[in-house]
C-alpha cells in the first residue's frame, strides 16, 4: 500500500515537474513548482523526517514561493508568454539534467548502498502534529526551538524583500522630492 | 544546558536578540522621522550595531561556550560575529550616501527603512549561521544571511543592471539553497539525526568511502552551495554579474560581510563535523583553490570595470582562503585564526578600495580609467587606494602579507606544496592586475589628453572629503598598517 | 637587554621612513610653495643622520671581535607553529653594509638635490629614494627571513617606482613604463622565488631565524640533525633562495632588466642599480653562507651563472653607445665577480669587491650623471664627444672611476685589491657539482681575461668624452632643439660649451673622488683590512707575482684603447674642420683613418658575433618565454570570458556538470 502511495506521489511531482519546465505561461510554471515543494513535503513526512518537511513547507512554500511569485509578477508585468525554446536548448537541458540524475541511479543501483542508521525518526513512521509541535518547541538539545524562531524571522526578510522590490518605483519619486531640497554633503 | 535568563544564557543570546531587535527598529523608522528619512534610519542602525559590539565584546562568556537548544556561542563564534557586525556596520556608513540624489552616476537608492532592515536581517542569519549546532539552523542561518540579499540587490531603481544582477542572484541562489537542502537530507539519512554531533560521530566512524557514497552525495553538494557563496570555481560565475548590477554598498558587503559569512559556514561544516579524514576533502579545497586563484587571476587581469575587477580579486581571494581547508586533522585551531585574520584584513582593504571607487563613482563610470589623476584630484585618497591595494597584494609589513603567510603555513601542514606555489605564483601575478588601478590613479591627467582619451572621461575635478569621510579614511588607513605591524594583533584573535 | 646602542638599529630605518611619509604627504604642497630646496634638503637630512648613527656602530659592530648589536622588539608574528621576532642584529657583515648603504644614501641624495632641481615630481622622488635608504636598511639588519623580506619588497618596489620616474615627460619615447615592467616583472619572479625559498627552508628547519639557523649549522653536529630526512627541501629552498638573488642581483639569465633599469634618473641608477639593491641578493647569499656551503649543486650553479653573467656584460659593454649602459652591463659583470667569489666559498674577496664596486661604479655613474644632466639628458657617447673638457670637476672624477673601475693603479684604484682578491679566491677553490669538476686555475684565467675588457670598455668611453668631439656643430643644434622639451631655464644663458652644473652634485663628486683612493688605499693594507673584516676571516697578504700580469694587461689595454679613441675623434674632428680633403668619400678620413673598420674587422665583430649569439640565446630565449607566457594567459582569459555567458542557467548546468564529475572522480578513485 504505501509502496503504491510512493508510486503515485511521484507520478504526480513528476507531472508538476514537467509543466513547471515546459510551461510557457510563467505564473503556471511557478504554481507547478509549488505543486513540486509540496510533494516532496509530502514525501519527506511519509519517510518520517518531519522536520524537514516542516522547514520545506515553512521555508519554501511560504517564504521562497512567495518571493518568487512576486519577484514574477513585478518585474516583468502579469501574464508574460515566454518563447518556444530551440531545439539545441532543449537537448542542451536533457543532457544536464541526465548526468546528475545518471549519478544518483549509480548511486541507488549500487550495492549495500543503504542508510545504516535507522533514526528514531523511522520507527514512528507517520509523525503525530503533536509531536511535531512539542519538539519545535522545546528548547532542549533535540528541539527545535531555535531554528523554529528563525524560520519566521525569515519570512517577514522574504516579506519585506519583496515589498521593497514591489515598491521601488514610487519611493524613488518621494526620494526624488525630499531631494530637491538643498542637503550638506555629510559623506 | 543553561535555562533561560541566566547570566550565560543572556550573554550568549543577548547580542543575537539586539541585532534582531535593531532590524525591526530600523524597518520602522521611516515612521518616526519624516524627514531625512534615510540619515536618520541609518543613524539608528549605526548606534545600535555599536551597541551589539559593544555587548559581543564586553559580555563574559564561560570558557566552555554557552549551549541552547541546539544553539552555541564559543568564543570563536563571537569573533566571527564581530567581524559580521563590523562590515555591517561599515557597509551602513558607506551607504549613507547613496541615498542622495548626485552621488552616483547610477542613481540613488530608495527606502532606507527596507535597505538598512534587509541588511540587519542578512547579518542576524551569519550570526545564528555560526551558532548553528544543527543542520536545520544551520541552513535556515544560511537562507536567512541570503535571501535579504537578492532584494537588495535588486533595490537600485531604474537601474534594469540592478534588477537583472538580483533575480539572477536568486535564480543561483535558490539553486545553491536547493543543492544544501538535497544534501541535507542526504545526510540525515546516513546520520539519523540532524545534530551536529551525530553526524561528527558517523562521519568519523565510517571504515571507507564505499560503504557511504551518501555521505558523499550529501557532502558535495553542501559544498557546492557553501561554493556559491564563497565564489569559488566552478561556482563563481555569478559574482561578476551580480557584483557589476548591485548598488555599490551592497557590493562591498557581498564581497565582504557575505564571503566572511561564508567562510564562516565552511569553517563550521568542514573544520566542524565534516571534518573527513577518509574522503580527501582536502584534495578537493587545493583544486578548487587552484581553480579559484586561476580564474581570479586571469579575470581580473583584463577587466576595465571596477566592480567586474573587484569581483575577480574576490575570487583570488576566496582561492587563498580555500587553502586553510587543506590543512587535514589538527589544524583546525590555526586555520580558523588564519581565516578570522584573512578576513578582517580583507575586508579592511576592500572597504578602503569601495571608498575610493564610491567617491570616484560619483562623477564617472565606476571603471579603471576613471581612476586616472586621482593623484591630482585628492592625494589622500590615492595613498588610501595604494595602501589598501598593497594590502590585497600582500607586500610586508601590511597585514595581507601575513594574512597570506598564514594560510600558506596552513596548507603546508599536509604538505601541499604544489598548492602553495600556485599560491605564491597567483601573489606574484596579483601585483600585475592591482597596479593596473594604482598606475591609473598616479598618471598625470594630462599624459591622457595628449593620448586621446576623450576629455569627458577625466573628470578633473578635485575630491573634496568632509570631515567624516576623512576621518574615515584616516581610520581606514591606520587600521591597515596597525593590522599587520602591530604585534600583539594576532595574539589578540587567537586568544579569543 | 637593548642597551642605548640598540635603539640605534631601529632608528637607523626609522628615520628616513619617517622623511619618506613626511615628503610623500607634504612634499606636493612644499613644491607648490617652491620650496624645492627643503624637499631634497629633508631628505638628504634624514640619510644623513642615518649615515651618523651607523658610524656609532663602529666600534661594536665592526672592531670588537665576534660582537654584534642587537635589538629584539618581541614577536611580530607567533602562532603555535610559526614565529617570526622584530629583531634588528648588525654584526661585522652588517655593520658594513649599513655603512656603505647610508654612506651612498646620504651623497647620493645630496647629490639629487642638484640633479633633480627642475623636475616637478621631486616630492616622489625623493620620498622614493628615502625609502628606499630605509628598506635597505630593514633588509639589511632583519634577522629573519620575513623581516628581510620585507625590505626585499621595498626595495624593489621602490626601484620600480624610480625606474618609472620619467614616464610622463620623456616616457613616450623612450619606451619608460615598458622598461619599468620589464625590471619589474622580473623583479616579480625573483620575489616569488624567494618566498617559496624562505617557505621550504621554513618547513626545513622549522625557524626563520638568521641567528638561530647560523648557531645549528655552526654547533658541531648541526647538519646531521638539521638536514635528517628533509635534505630535498633544503636543497630545493637553497636554489630557489638563489632563484630569488639572481634576481636582486642580475645574474643570467635574469639579468635583463638591469640594462631596462637604466630608464631612471642617473642618480637612481648610481645607488639603487649599482652601489646597494643590486648587491641585495650577494647579502642573501652571504648571510646563508652554511646553507651555500652545504648544497655544492648550488655553488656550482652560482659559478656557472655568474661566468655567463660576467662575459655576457663585458661583452655588452663593449657594444653599447649609451654611457648609461655601458655602465649597467659593467655592473653586470662586476656583480658576477662577487657572486664567482661567494661561489669559491669566500664571502670575504665578495665583501671586497662589492665595495670597491660600490665606489667606483657609484663615482662613474655620478659624473656620468652630471655629464648627462649638463648635456640636456643626452646620454648618447659618440655625441658627447670632449664633453669633459668644459667640466674639469667631473672630468677628474670620471678619471678617477675609470682608473677605479679598471684596476690601473694599486692604491689609487679603488677595484684594484678587490678584483684581485676575487680572483685568488676563484684560483684557489675548485668547483664541483652535478658529476662535473673544474679546477680554479682554468676559471681563473678565463675571468682574468674577461675582466681585463673592463679596462677596454671603460677607457673607450673615456676616449670619447674626453676626447674632440666629432660633430661639434651637430652637438650645439641638438643642445637648442632639447632646450625647449625639457625647459631648463639655467641653461638659457649658454649653447655651446656645457659647464659645471650645481654645487652639490660638484660637491658630491669631490667627496668621492676622495673616498674612491682612500678605499683603494684601504684595501691595499692588509692589516687595516683584517682589522675592519674581522669577521670575515682570515686576511692574508698579497702575492705580487700574482697580480703582475692583471696589473700590466691592464694598463697597456686601458692606454692603448684611450690613445685610439681619444685621437681618432680628435683628428676627425680636425680634418673635418678643414673640410677639404675628401677622397671619395672613401679616403682615410671619411673612413677615420680605416681604424673603425679595423676595430670592426678585429674586434667589434667577433664581439659583436659573440654578443649576438648570446643575446640570441639568453635575452631572446629568455624574453621569448616571458612571452609565451604572455600569450597563455592571455589565451585563458579569453576562454574564461567566453565562460562567462551571463545566463544563469549555463552557470547553473556547469555547477551540476562539476559536482557529477567530482563524485565519480571521487567514488570512481575510492571505490
Amino acid at each position: 500500500m504505501r509502496d503504491v502511495l510512493f508510486y503515485l506521489l511521484c507520478a504526480v511531482m513528476l507531472g508538476f515537474a514537467v509543466i513547471a519546465v515546459t510551461s510557457r505561461n510563467l505564473f503556471r510554471a511557478v504554481l507547478a513548482f509549488a505543486g513540486v515543494i509540496l510533494g516532496t513535503v509530502i514525501l519527506f513526512f511519509a519517510l518520517g523526517a518531519e522536520m524537514t518537511a516542516l522547514a520545506q513547507i515553512l521555508v519554501y512554500i511560504g517564504g521562497v514561493m512567495i518571493f518568487v511569485l512576486y519577484a514574477v509578477f513585478l518585474t516583468s508585468g502579469e501574464e508574460v508568454g515566454m518563447p518556444k525554446p530551440s531545439v539545441a536548448k532543449i537537448i542542451f537541458a536533457l543532457i544536464v539534467a541526465a548526468i546528475p540524475l545518471s549519478l544518483i541511479a549509480g548511486l541507488a543501483l549500487r550495492a549495500g548502498c543503504t542508510f545504516p542508521v535507522a533514526g528514531e525518526a523511522l520507527q514512528s513512521p507517520i509523525a503525530s502534529l503533536e509531536s511535531i509541535g512539542l519538539r519545535l518547541l522545546n528548547p532542549g538539545a533535540d528541539g527545535f526551538l531555535v531554528p523554529f524562531e528563525l524560520i519566521s524571522v525569515l519570512l517577514l526578510a522574504a516579506m519585506v524583500g519583496a515589498i521593497a522590490i514591489a515598491t521601488r518605483e514610487k519611493e524613488a519619486e518621494t526620494a526624488d522630492g525630499i531631494l530637491t531640497e538643498k542637503q550638506e554633503d555629510a559623506s | 544546558m543553561s535555562t533561560p535568563f541566566s547570566t550565560p544564557f543572556l550573554s550568549a543570546f543577548l547580542p543575537d536578540l539586539a541585532l534582531l531587535v535593531l532590524a525591526l527598529v530600523v524597518l520602522t523608522t521611516e515612521i518616526v522621522f519624516r524627514k531625512h528619512q534615510a540619515r536618520w534610519t541609518a543613524r539608528v542602525a549605526v548606534a545600535g550595531l555599536a551597541a551589539v559590539l559593544i555587548l559581543l565584546a564586553a559580555l563574559p562568556l564561560p570558557s566552555g561556550g554557552v549551549a541552547y537548544a541546539g544553539y552555541q556561542v564559543t568564543r570563536s563564534v563571537v569573533v566571527w560575529k564581530q567581524l559580521f557586525a563590523l562590515a555591517t556596520l561599515a557597509t551602513i556608513l558607506l551607504s549613507r550616501s547613496y541615498f542622495r540624489n548626485g552621488h552616483s552616476l547610477r542613481g540613488a537608492l530608495a527606502n532606507p527603512g527596507a535597505f538598512y532592515g534587509l541588511l540587519l536581517f542578512s547579518t542576524t542569519g551569519m550570526f545564528a549561521l555560526v551558532s548553528a549546532r544543527d543542520l536545520l539552523t544551520f541552513y535556515i542561518g544560511l537562507e536567512l544571511a541570503t535571501l535579504p540579499l537578492y532584494a537588495l540587490t535588486a533595490l537600485q531603481p531604474r537601474n534594469a543592471g540592478s534588477i537583472e544582477a538580483g533575480s539572477k542572484y536568486m535564480l543561483m541562489g535558490a539553486f545553491a539553497s536547493a543543492l544544501s537542502l538535497f544534501g541535507i537530507s542526504f545526510l540525515y539519512g546516513a546520520a539519523g539525526s540532524l545534530g551536529f554531533d551525530a553526524l561528527a560521530k558517523v562521519a568519523s566512524a565510517q571504515p571507507s568511502l564505499s560503504a557511504q557514497p551518501f555521505l558523499l552525495a550529501g557532502v558535495l553538494m553542501l559544498l557546492g552551495s557553501l561554493g556559491f557563496k564563497l565564489a569559488m570555481v566552478p561556482f563563481q560565475m555569478w559574482a561578476p554579474d551580480v557584483y557589476e548590477g548591485a548598488p555599490t554598498a551592497v557590493t562591498a558587503f557581498l564581497s565582504t560581510g557575505s564571503k566572511a559569512a561564508a567562510v564562516a559556514a565552511t569553517t563550521t561544516l568542514f573544520l566542524g563535523p565534516l571534518n573527513l579524514p577518509r574522503i580527501d576533502l582536502g584534495a578537493i579545497f587545493a583544486l578548487a583553490a587552484v581553480l579559484s586563484l586561476l580564474a581570479g587571476t586571469l579575470g581580473a587581469m583584463r577587466q576595465s570595470n571596477l566592480r567586474r575587477f573587484i569581483a575577480y580579486s574576490s575570487i583570488a581571494q576566496a582561492g587563498y582562503m580555500l587553502m586553510a581547508f587543506t590543512g587535514g586533522e589538527g589544524s583546525e585551531a590555526a586555520a580558523r585564526i588564519a581565516l578570522q585574520y584573512n578576513l578582517l584584513v580583507y575586508g579592511t582593504a576592500s572597504f578602503a578600495l569601495f571608498f575610493v571607487v564610491s567617491l570616484v563613482g560619483r562623477s564617472a563610470p565606476e571603471t579603471i580609467p576613471s581612476l586616472r589623476g586621482l593623484s591630482a584630484r585628492s592625494p589622500a585618497l590615492a595613498a588610501l587606494l595604494a595602501l589598501s591595494l598593497f594590502s590585497l597584494i600582500g607586500i610586508p609589513p601590511l597585514a595581507g602579507f601575513l594574512g597570506k603567510f598564514l594560510l600558506f603555513a596552513v596548507a603546508a601542514r599536509n604538505g601541499h606544496y604544489t598548492l602553495i606555489f600556485i599560491g605564491a605564483l597567483a601573489v606574484a601575478l596579483s601585483f600585475y592586475y592591482y597596479m593596473r588601478l594604482l598606475k591609473e590613479a598616479y598618471q598625470p591627467v594630462q599624459t591622457a589628453e595628449n593620448r586621446g582619451a576623450p576629455a569627458s572621461a577625466v573628470p578633473l575635478s578635485p575630491i573634496r572629503l568632509s570631515l567624516a569621510g576623512k576621518c574615515a579614511a584616516a581610520l581606514l588607513a591606520i587600521l591597515l598598517v596597525v593590522l599587520g605591524t602591530c604585534p600583539g594583533m594576532l595574539n589578540f584573535i587567537a586568544s579569543r | 637587554m637593548n642597551s642605548g646602542l640598540s635603539w640605534t638599529l631601529l632608528a637607523l630605518p626609522v628615520v628616513p621612513a619617517a622623511s619618506a611619509l613626511v615628503l610623500a604627504l607634504c612634499g606636493g604642497a612644499l613644491l607648490k610653495k617652491n620650496l624645492y630646496n627643503v624637499v631634497g634638503g629633508l631628505a638628504t637630512l634624514a640619510a644623513g643622520i642615518s649615515f651618523v648613527l651607523a658610524l656609532f656602530l663602529i666600534p661594536a659592530g665592526l672592531l670588537g671581535t665576534g660582537t654584534s648589536v642587537t635589538l629584539d622588539l618581541g614577536s611580530w608574528i607567533a602562532t603555535e607553529s610559526f614565529y617570526a621576532g622584530l629583531k634588528l642584529n648588525a654584526d661585522s657583515v652588517g655593520t658594513l653594509m649599513v655603512l656603505l648603504v647610508t654612506f651612498f644614501g646620504f651623497l647620493i641624495t645630496g647629490y639629487s638635490v642638484g640633479y633633480m632641481r627642475n623636475d616637478r615630481e621631486q616630492g616622489r622622488f625623493f620620498a622614493s629614494l628615502n625609502l628606499f635608504v630605509a628598506s635597505m636598511l630593514v633588509l639589511v639588519l632583519a634577522d629573519n627571513l620575513v623581516l628581510i623580506f620585507l625590505g626585499w619588497e621595498g626595495v624593489g618596489l621602490c626601484s620600480y617606482l624610480l625606474i618609472g620616474h620619467y614616464w610622463n615627460e620623456r616616457g613616450k619615447d623612450q619606451d619608460v613604463p615598458l622598461a619599468a615592467f620589464r625590471a619589474f616583472f622580473v623583479n616579480r619572479i625573483g620575489d616569488l622565488l624567494f618566498l617559496l625559498g624562505v617557505f621550504f627552508l621554513f618547513a626545513a628547519f622549522g625557524t626563520i631565524s638568521l641567528s638561530e639557523l647560523s648557531a645549528r649549522a655552526a654547533s658541531p653536529h648541526g647538519f646531521g640533525v638539521m638536514f635528517a630526512g628533509r635534505e630535498w627541501m633544503a636543497v630545493l629552498a637553497a636554489f630557489l633562495l638563489l632563484g630569488g638573488a639572481f634576481a636582486k642581483s642580475a645574474q643570467a639569465p635574469l639579468h635583463v632588466w638591469l640594462a631596462d633599469a637604466m630608464a631612471g634618473p642617473t642618480p637612481v641608477s648610481a645607488l639603487i642599480h649599482a652601489a646597494t639593491m643590486v648587491t641585495a641578493g650577494i647579502y642573501l647569499v652571504m648571510r646563508l653562507d652554511w646553507l651555500f656551503l652545504a648544497v655544492p649543486q648550488a655553488r656550482f650553479l652560482i659559478a656557472v651563472c655568474a661566468l655567463v653573467t660576467l662575459v655576457v656584460g663585458a661583452f655588452m659593454a663593449l657594444t653599447q653607445n649609451d654611457i648609461k649602459k655601458i655602465l649597467a652591463y659593467s655592473t653586470l659583470s662586476n656583480l658576477a665577480l662577487m657572486f664567482l667569489a661567494l661561489a669559491a666559498g669566500s664571502s670575504r674577496a665578495a665583501m671586497l669587491h662589492l665595495f670597491g664596486h660600490a665606489f667606483f661604479k657609484a663615482l662613474l655613474f655620478l659624473s656620468a650623471g652630471s655629464v648627462i644632466f649638463s648635456a640636456h639628458h643626452e646620454q648618447d657617447a659618440r655625441k658627447l664627444g670632449g664633453v669633459l673638457k668644459s667640466l674639469p670637476v667631473t672630468r677628474a672624477a670620471f678619471w678617477i672611476g675609470c682608473i677605479g673601475g679598471a684596476g690601473l693603479i694599486p692604491y689609487l684604484s679603488a677595484g684594484f685589491f678587490t678584483k684581485e682578491a676575487v680572483l685568488e679566491s676563484v684560483r684557489e677553490a675548485t668547483f664541483n657539482g652535478f658529476g662535473l669538476g673544474v679546477s680554479g686555475h682554468v676559471l681563473y684565467w678565463i675571468v682574468l681575461g674577461v675582466e681585463s675588457l673592463s679596462a677596454l670598455y671603460l677607457f673607450r668611453l673615456l676616449g670619447y668624452l674626453n676626447g674632440e668631439s666629432r660633430e661639434k656643430t651637430a652637438q650645439v643644434t641638438d643642445h637648442s632643439a632639447h632646450h625647449g622639451a625639457h625647459g631648463a631655464h639655467d641653461h638659457a644663458h649658454d649653447h655651446h660649451a656645457p659647464h659645471e652644473s650645481s654645487p652639490a652634485i660638484r660637491l658630491v663628486l669631490i667627496v668621492l673622488s676622495v673616498a674612491a683612493p682612500l678605499f683603494a688605499w684601504l684595501s691595499g693594507t692588509p692589516k687595516l683590512t683584517a682589522w675592519v673584516t674581522g669577521g670575515l676571516g682570515e686576511w692574508e697578504p698579497m702575492q705580487w707575482a700574482h697580480v703582475a700580469p692583471f696589473l700590466v694587461l691592464n694598463i697597456v689595454l686601458a692606454g692603448v684603447t684611450y690613445v685610439v679613441f681619444s685621437a681618432v675623434s680628435r683628428r676627425e674632428a680636425v680634418l673635418s674642420a678643414l673640410g677639404s680633403l675628401r677622397w671619395g668619400g672613401r679616403g682615410p678620413l671619411d673612413r677615420k683613418f680605416w681604424f673603425d673598420d679595423l676595430y670592426a674587422a678585429v674586434i667589434v665583430l667577433p664581439l659583436k658575433v659573440i654578443a649576438w649569439v648570446l643575446r640570441l640565446v639568453v635575452e631572446n630565449v629568455f624574453i621569448g618565454l616571458l612571452h609565451l607566457a604572455g600569450l597563455i594567459g592571455r589565451g585563458a582569459s579569453r576562454l574564461l570570458r567566453r565562460q562567462q555567458t551571463g545566463y544563469a542557467h549555463h552557470y547553473a548546468a556547469a555547477i551540476l556538470l562539476f559536482l557529477t564529475a567530482a563524485a565519480w572522480i571521487l567514488l570512481w578513485r575510492r571505490g
